[in-house]
């Protein structure tokens, strides 16, 4: 009995080996996480979140100037990233998130100068929520020569195109480098 | 002599793993062109030998020879990826700098012909030795191809983001080759002429 | 083939033995050799002077005495007998005539630093290096310092005036004149460029004095030019300016024909001077380099050996496979 389970020894080994190897492992990663999770800018999580609401985690590439968002069991959940448009009164940042290559997840504006008048039109007609699941190709300033796109809010129109500006400001030129 | 001290020594002159082995030249030219990155991989070289060559003495026994070589690239890579993760927790530059070669010390001939050569067949307290002696000997290797080379290819040295002095000519026209890989290899070959040259290395 | 004595080969003290028996005994020494090879680099180094004036003379002297100095401390430090034979002024000298005027003198020292203790001692002296030390130590300091090696000037004489201006082979130079003046002006030498590649009237001179004295093999630049005009007419370029211009002149008479490093078989060396002709053409076309007879030569230095190997005469007698 005994000897013909010593043939199998090697592979109660090998498992043995490999199981001990993941529970090191997995010690070492948490160690890792709580580490990474320390060093993370609170504030831009807090963003992140408002894009992404189970973002718990974040990476930020600096040469591509690309967040790129995790939840808790480090999902990737998308992209992030800053554009700049003009509105009517002047410069306007969004962080603009992305779910992947093809859709936006959520917008915010970072800052703005509009006149607050213009803006509430905005946020009362609902104009942000024109983002949300968008594809990215959809994502210009409608006009009435152009069908499809994001609709201006009527009164507001440079606000409007200001922020689909900087949408795309921010993503066009960083579906490259995203998969 | 004891047993302890002289596997100590050999790694570090007689049979020094860079400039007499002349293994494991996958990191030795690829990070030695600042001596940060230098710095960086030695002390992950180290904690992986150590270690792996720890643990391979000690389960020398229970090892089955059928699965040993899958074993020791088990173990090998268990520490290297809990070195990686811990680098990328704590110093995060060093982490980003290395990049790929840091992973790749889990393939790394040296680490892996020590423990099958070595760990694999004595006591621990030789194998630590040896471990330590090849750390020692690696890490020099290291600081020493990776001085002259951020010496000559960046004209001056600059050790974790504090200058320590720039050459005067050289600052201005620092001589770009010895950044590249080509300067690896020439500063490599130019120390082991040195050594032969001075007797510190005896032909094999 | 039997072995040959060792003692047999001595020639200066050094084994200089490159290519089987039977060897004809040459009233040429490699002394002399050294000597008339200097002699023929003199029609390029005084119309560098003459274009380039006391620039040329500064980089030609800085760069033969370091050559020189080096070589010298270098058998010092190996307990070698030092042997003034040329060799290393020859490297000194081809490496100068390859370099921009203004070069930095601290960096033509440092060419030919590298091409002696390198990419010559370090091999095993005169005789068994591989690459051309010259050619080397030009591609060490074109590699190191690319801002200071591209700066090309007018060629004004003694004038202290230098006016920048670029190089015959970038394509602002080529819109200039109409062509038969800039071929007369690339003949002569009147152009901008390295120290000794502008005249290639007088390289053609130097070139082929040494051919008629049997020093170097007509067959390498003949194959290296040949190969350059027929590929510049196929790919539709101006085939005269891609051979009167840029490097390839004193490429193909001095640095491809290098004893050393380049084939001993005679289809070895067209199949040489051809495939530096196709790689230059490469590099000058498709490359990201203006000039590309540097590295060309160095590539087909590197691959001699084999050349060798393939074109070995037949013993007589003996089948072919």
């Amino acid at each position: 009995m005994i000897n013909s389970l010593k043939k199998y020894y090697p592979v109660f080994f090998l498992v043995v080996v490999i199981l001990v190897s993941s529970a090191l492992m997995m010690g070492a990663e948490k160690i890792n996480r709580a580490a990474l999770e320390s060093r993370q800018d609170p504030a831009t999580l807090a963003l992140l979140q408002q894009i992404f609401t189970n973002a718990t985690f974040y990476t930020y590439s600096v040469d591509t100037e690309i967040y790129t968002v995790y939840n808790s069991g480090r999902h990737k959940l998308g992209y992030a990233v800053y554009g700049d448009g003009m509105g009517y009164r002047g410069r306007i940042t969004v962080f603009a998130g992305l779910r992947d290559k093809e859709t936006i997840e959520n917008i915010i504006v970072i800052y703005q100068v509009e006149d607050l008048s213009y803006w509430y039109r905005l946020e009362l007609n609902n104009f942000f929520d024109q983002f949300i699941e968008l594809n990215v190709e959809d994502c210009y300033p409608s006009f009435t020569w152009l069908p499809g796109g994001v609709d201006s809010i009527s009164g507001a129109t440079f606000s409007s195109r200001g922020v689909v500006n900087a949408v795309r400001d921010a993503i066009l030129d960083k579906l490259q480098y995203i998969d | 002599m004891s047993g302890f001290a002289k596997e100590f020594k050999k790694g570090i002159v007689i049979s020094n793993p860079v400039f007499v082995l002349a293994l494991s030249l996958c990191p030795v030219l690829a990070v030695t062109n600042t001596l940060d990155k230098a710095i960086g991989m030695s002390g992950a070289f180290a904690l992986v030998i150590i270690a792996s060559n720890l643990i391979i003495s000690l389960m020398r026994k229970m090892i089955p020879d059928i699965v040993r070589i899958l074993v020791f690239i088990i173990i090998i890579a268990t520490f290297v990826s809990i070195v990686e993760m811990l680098f990328q927790a704590y110093i995060p530059t060093i982490y980003s700098a290395l990049g790929i070669y840091l992973s790749l010390l889990a393939v790394n001939c040296l680490i892996l012909g020590r423990a099958e050569a070595f760990a694999s067949k004595n006591k621990v307290s030789d194998s630590l030795a040896d471990a330590l002696g090849m750390s020692i000997g690696f890490c020099l290797a290291l600081i020493l191809i990776s001085f002259f080379r951020e010496l000559l290819g960046k004209g001056g040295i600059t050790i974790f983001g504090n200058e320590l002095f720039t050459l005067p000519v050289l600052g201005d026209h620092p001589i770009s080759v010895f950044g590249m890989s080509i300067g690896a290899f020439l500063v490599m070959g130019l120390l082991v002429a040195f050594f032969k040259w001075i007797g510190v290395i005896k032909d094999v | 083939m039997a072995k040959i004595k060792k003692d047999n080969l001595n020639v200066t003290g050094e084994e200089m033995l490159n290519s089987p028996a039977p060897h004809i005994h040459s009233k040429w020494s490699v002394k002399r050799t050294m000597y008339l090879v200097i002699l023929a680099l003199m029609f390029p180094t005084a119309a560098s002077i003459y274009f380039f004036g006391l620039n040329a003379i500064l980089v030609i002297l800085t760069s033969v005495l370091a050559a020189v100095a080096t070589e010298y401390l270098i058998k010092l430090v190996r307990k070698k007998k030092f042997v003034m034979d040329g060799s290393a002024v020859i490297t000194g000298l081809l490496l100068a005539l390859t370099l921009p005027p203004t070069l930095p003198l601290w960096i033509a020292a440092l060419g030919s630093i590298f091409a002696i203790a390198i990419v010559k001692e370090a091999f095993g002296g005169l005789g068994h290096n591989i690459f051309n030390p010259a050619l080397a130590g030009r591609a060490f300091i074109q590699l190191s310092f690319p801002a200071p090696m591209s700066v090309w000037i007018a060629p004004s004489g003694f004038a202290p005036d230098a006016v920048t201006s670029a190089s015959p082979l970038s394509d602002a130079f080529k819109q200039i004149g109409d062509n038969f003046e800039l071929y007369m002006d690339l003949l002569l030498g009147n152009t901008s460029g390295s120290l000794g590649e502008t005249s290639a009237l007088l390289l053609l001179a130097g070139g082929i004095f040494l051919i008629i004295l049997r020093i170097i093999d007509w067959r390498t630049p003949l194959a290296f030019i040949g190969t350059m005009a027929i590929l510049s007419l196929v790919l539709g370029q101006d085939a005269v300016y891609q051979v009167l211009s840029g490097g390839l002149m004193i490429g193909a008479f001095f640095m491809a024909t290098d004893y050393v490093t380049a084939p001993l078989t005679r289809t070895g060396k067209i199949i040489f001077g051809a495939g530096a002709g196709v790689l230059t053409i490469v590099i000058r076309l498709w490359g990201g380099m203006p000039e590309g007879v540097c590295y060309a030569i160095l590539l087909m230095n590197a691959a001699a050996p084999l050349i060798d190997r393939y074109t070995q005469p037949k013993p007589y007698g003996l089948k072919k496979k």
